[in-house]
């Protein structure tokens, strides 16, 4: 069984001052607590920015959601006032400069914090309330939604990358190998919660294992 | 006058691994996701965040700039008048001690102009003139690209690692 587990919306949610998305997608993870943390950074920017950027295009960064176009009168008033007229949800600017993320226990927060201005505004465009009248355009996910398919990919890969990035591979062991079957023997002990996909992924992935493997002449065994 | 600064960012240093090829096709993904990035309003380099507003919304005043610039927008904050700043990116590899690097930023034949404004954006040398830090070139110590942009780096080291396991295995 390997460590892919899909980001998974533990809660959605809207108060006067907030909106936000609380993530799960480390609690059936193996690693050590300040791997986590490091994680949680991670997948936090990478989640954030490829919010911003989904959104600056005028797509949802959520998956089965896409934003409709805007009216013919408000592109037109947009235009006007010295915007573009697409859907990417910026007028002053401020919505998207509130949005942010905060570690929690098996993951991250995404969304709106304190700010009551700013999270009405979201909720507007997510309808986390169920109360909004405008066009859905939502940018953070609800519970039984998930991210795009690239952006789950690209999550797992950096959990799995932060964890390989965390063993020691003493070079030692890696001379004793000279077959395949050896090799996978005792990457298996390593990463017994990888994938053998998942394992040759973040070796090829990290510039440190990968010299390793060359140096020792593992590599061919990877294909 | 002091010389302008070119703005750059010592990417990758080269190896057997990191070879020339690999190197261009860095360059490339990264100047694509700085000017994807920026065309957005987010910054690209990480802890920088969105770019601060331009003065007309940032002082609430419709006399300030980008008022007075004719087919230039309110927001995103882009960075572009006329292109040449973003047209001025690129890469090549350069010796650094004994080693070669990877080098992402301005051109260093660029007009003095362009290398100015590249540094009072991401320098943020014109604060005084009420013209903000908006930083796209990670060029100070430990400054970083965005994640987004850091994976696809990683993404083709790991199609080049792929490419060194196969011409192995075929000979």
């Amino acid at each position: 069984m390997g460590q892919v587990m899909p980001i998974r919306v533990k809660k959605s949610k809207i108060t006067k001052n907030s909106i936000s998305s609380e993530l799960d997608f480390l609690s059936d993870v193996q690693a050590p607590k300040e791997v986590k943390e490091n994680i949680k950074n991670e997948v936090g920017n990478y989640l954030l920015e490829q919010t911003l950027l989904h959104v600056g295009e005028a797509n949802s960064p959520v998956d089965g959601e896409n934003f409709p176009k805007l009216s013919n009168n408000y592109r037109k008033f947009k235009e006007e006032s010295r915007r573009p007229g697409i859907a990417n949800l910026e007028f002053s600017g401020d919505m998207l400069d509130a949005v942010s993320v905060k570690p929690t226990g098996q993951g991250i927060e995404i969304g709106i914090f304190n700010n009551s201005k700013e999270a009405s505004k979201a909720d507007g465009h997510n309808n986390f309330s169920g109360s909004s009248e405008l066009p859905k355009r939502r940018f953070l996910p609800q519970e039984g939604q998930g991210y795009k398919n690239s952006i789950e990919a690209e999550v797992n890969k950096i959990i799995n990358d932060a964890i390989a990035g965390s063993e020691t591979i003493p070079r030692s062991k890696l001379a004793e190998i000279q077959t395949k079957a050896d090799m996978w023997r005792y990457l298996g002990l390593i990463f017994p919660n990888f994938s053998r996909a998942e394992i040759k992924g973040s070796i090829k992935r990290s510039s440190e294992l990968s010299k390793l493997f060359i140096e020792f002449n593992l590599l061919r065994f990877l294909e | 006058m002091a010389k302008v600064k070119t703005q750059f960012a010592i990417v990758r240093l080269l190896d057997k691994v990191l070879d020339k090829k690999t190197a261009d096709q860095i360059g490339n993904s990264i100047i694509d996701g700085i000017k994807d990035s920026v065309s957005k309003g987010l910054s690209p380099v990480r802890g920088e965040g969105r770019f601060k507003k331009y003065a007309m919304l940032r002082d609430n005043d419709p006399r300030k700039y980008p008022a007075y610039e004719k087919g230039k927008n309110v927001n995103p904050v882009n960075l572009k008048l006329t292109g040449e700043l973003l047209d001025n990116l690129t890469h090549r590899v350069e010796k650094k001690g004994k080693a070669e690097a990877l080098i992402v930023g301005i051109d260093k034949n660029a007009s003095e102009r362009v290398k100015a404004i590249a540094e009072a954006h991401n320098d943020g040398t014109l604060e005084r003139n009420n013209v903000p830090k908006r930083k796209f070139i990670p060029n100070e110590n430990g400054q970083k690209f965005i994640t987004s942009i850091e994976r696809k780096l990683v993404s083709l080291y790991e199609k080049r690692i792929n490419d060194i396991i196969k011409k192995s295995n075929k000979s």
